[in-house]
């Protein structure tokens, strides 16, 4: 563990792991509310933020926290104005906080503070934005937990979920609130530009194994943990962009699961065959 | 005795196009009770009005005393949608896990299930005949079964009135047959008030005490003698093309 002797590593193994927990289980509820690029809209946003804070010498993650919530919130509003072209307000909003991110950048002086924010610095990580991190983790983590029942039932049908008296608007917006915070901090360390993958992938790894919601959760915190372990490990022997480091590991274990699953239906179904001529 | 649906010159409109005028009709607690008509004719729409999803252009349509708009006591009535056997097609959920979301209103506000409520949903998967599936994920269930899992939702919270959209739409005749069953049972063991739209006029006349006609923008409550007609005329179906080209 010779990895671990300096501080910038265990900082970045606490980040890694804390984020690993929270960013797939507000991840299932996006994936399973077809929202899925909904945390490219926040994270792309999130550079806006960013930009803005580097202009104005506010610490840029309380930029990127404000730019993502009044993203998530504008997402949110226009999903209601046009709810049969719901996913048209994530592309409206996304446009908008690139456009904006971009004229914005043009204004920050040395660019490589900014450029971090796009692949994000794990190991780069300080003691403030640590303890952000784990503030964040914690209140989504409560939040979710209990919340569990009515995201659940938010994401399986909205007009069931209201009819049986779900407060819908208000777990909606809390839920925006909590998507919004989690991708601000994650941006800092895995990068805007790859903070929406960590939502997906994993909870895509979970569903393709799972028999159940719960396991589907369980499975997606799990991958994402062992992607982010295995990424920061790699990277560091490997000298690449830990956050990037951390998606291909998703991406590669879900093109393997996708295979071995098929490969393994293929088997069962010829092992099954011979018992089925026999009955015949 | 309050009504458990009560219309009163009812009328709807889509933009400037009249979906139905003057509809009066009220149900009593314990009837079962089909709402028939050509598509378009506003089943479905005379539904929504029930579930407050859409305000009246004319009249009013009351819940159990309440106006349908501000009606909040939402646990007493029971919902399946015409998409019950699509639901939940590639949600990964066990029927279990989808049942128990609708003993919100019993477990409460950020409160986690209790024993009791695990029995509910046992109780709920077991009437619907779906018992020895309850651990089996809803996207590898038959549209018929996944549509039962729903009922079962919908029962577990122990609704007062059940409203049905369509349920016969999309599942096979032995489905329909258990289905139209089942709620007949229910109907006359517990009292449960059903209203249904539906297609399926002749399963419905053999099953439901009232049946409510739309058809040309009112409402009509079908006799014996116009049920007949009704299903006389159903099957007076035009001849097939090619018989008319032979």
């Amino acid at each position: 563990m010779a990895v671990l002797q300096y501080d910038f590593m265990r900082r970045a193994l606490i980040v890694g792991v804390l984020l690993a927990v929270i960013i797939p289980c507000v991840g299932v509820i996006v994936v399973l509310k077809r929202l899925s690029m909904i945390g490219d809209a926040l994270s792309h946003s999130s550079l806006a933020g960013v930009a803005a804070g580097l202009i104005m010498g506010v610490n840029p993650i309380l930029g990127a926290g404000a730019a993502c919530m009044a993203a998530a919130l504008a997402i949110e509003a226009v999903r209601k104005k046009i709810p049969r072209y719901s996913e048209m307000s994530i592309a409206v909003v996304m446009s908008a906080g690139i456009g904006l991110a971009g004229v914005l950048s043009g204004f920050v002086r040395g660019g490589a503070n900014f450029n971090s924010f796009l692949f994000g610095s794990i190991v780069a990580i300080s003691n403030f934005e640590m303890y952000l991190v784990i503030f964040v983790s914690a209140a989504v983590l409560i939040a979710f937990v209990l919340l569990y029942k009515e995201l659940f039932f938010i994401a399986l049908d909205e007009r069931a979920a209201r009819i049986a008296g779900v407060p819908v608007g208000a777990v909606n917006f809390i839920f925006t609130l909590l998507t919004a915070v989690t991708v601000s901090v994650a941006a800092r360390a895995v990068g805007a530009l790859i903070v929406s993958s960590m939502m997906v992938v994993p909870v895509a790894c979970a569903m393709q194994l799972s028999r159940s919601y719960k396991q589907t959760v369980v499975f997606s915190v799990a991958f994402a943990v062992v992607f982010t372990l295995f990424g920061l490990a790699f990277s560091y022997y490997a000298r690449l962009k830990p956050g990037a480091t951390i998606v291909l590991a998703g991406v590669l274990c879900l093109v393997v699961i996708i295979g071995g699953k098929r490969i393994w239906e293929k088997l069962s179904e010829r092992q099954r065959r011979p018992y089925e001529n026999e009955d015949a | 005795m309050t009504a458990v649906v009560q219309a009163e010159n009812l009328g709807f409109r889509y933009g400037d196009e009249p979906v139905f005028s003057r509809v009066d009709f009220s149900l009593a607690p314990g009837d079962f009770a089909a709402v028939i008509g050509a598509n378009g004719a506003g089943k479905s729409t005379l539904l929504r009005l029930m579930l407050g999803e859409l305000a009246p252009a004319a009249g009013s349509i009351r819940l159990f005393g309440c106006e349908a708009r501000r009606f909040r006591d939402w646990p007493k009535v029971g919902f399946l949608p015409q998409s019950a056997p699509t639901a939940g097609e590639n949600f990964p959920a066990t029927a279990e896990e989808i049942v128990m979301a609708n003993l919100f209103a019993s477990i409460g506000l950020l409160r986690f299930p209790r024993p009791k409520h695990k029995a509910r949903v046992r109780e709920a998967l077991r009437l619907v005949d779906m018992g020895k599936y309850s651990k089996r994920l809803i996207s590898r269930l038959s549209g018929g079964q996944r549509q039962r899992v729903m009922l079962a939702q919908v029962l577990v919270a122990e609704p007062e009135f059940l409203l049905l959209d369509e349920p016969t739409t999309g599942v096979d005749e032995a489905a329909a047959a258990a289905l139209f069953a089942l709620l007949t049972r229910l109907n006359r063991e517990t009292g449960l008030t059903v209203m249904m739209a539906t297609h399926d006029t002749e399963r419905a006349a053999a099953h439901v005490s009232r049946v409510l006609c739309l058809e040309n923008g009112s409402l009509l409550e079908l006799d014996k003698a116009q049920l007949d007609e009704e299903l006389r005329h159903k099957h007076k179906h035009p001849a097939p093309v090619l018989e008319l080209i032979s």
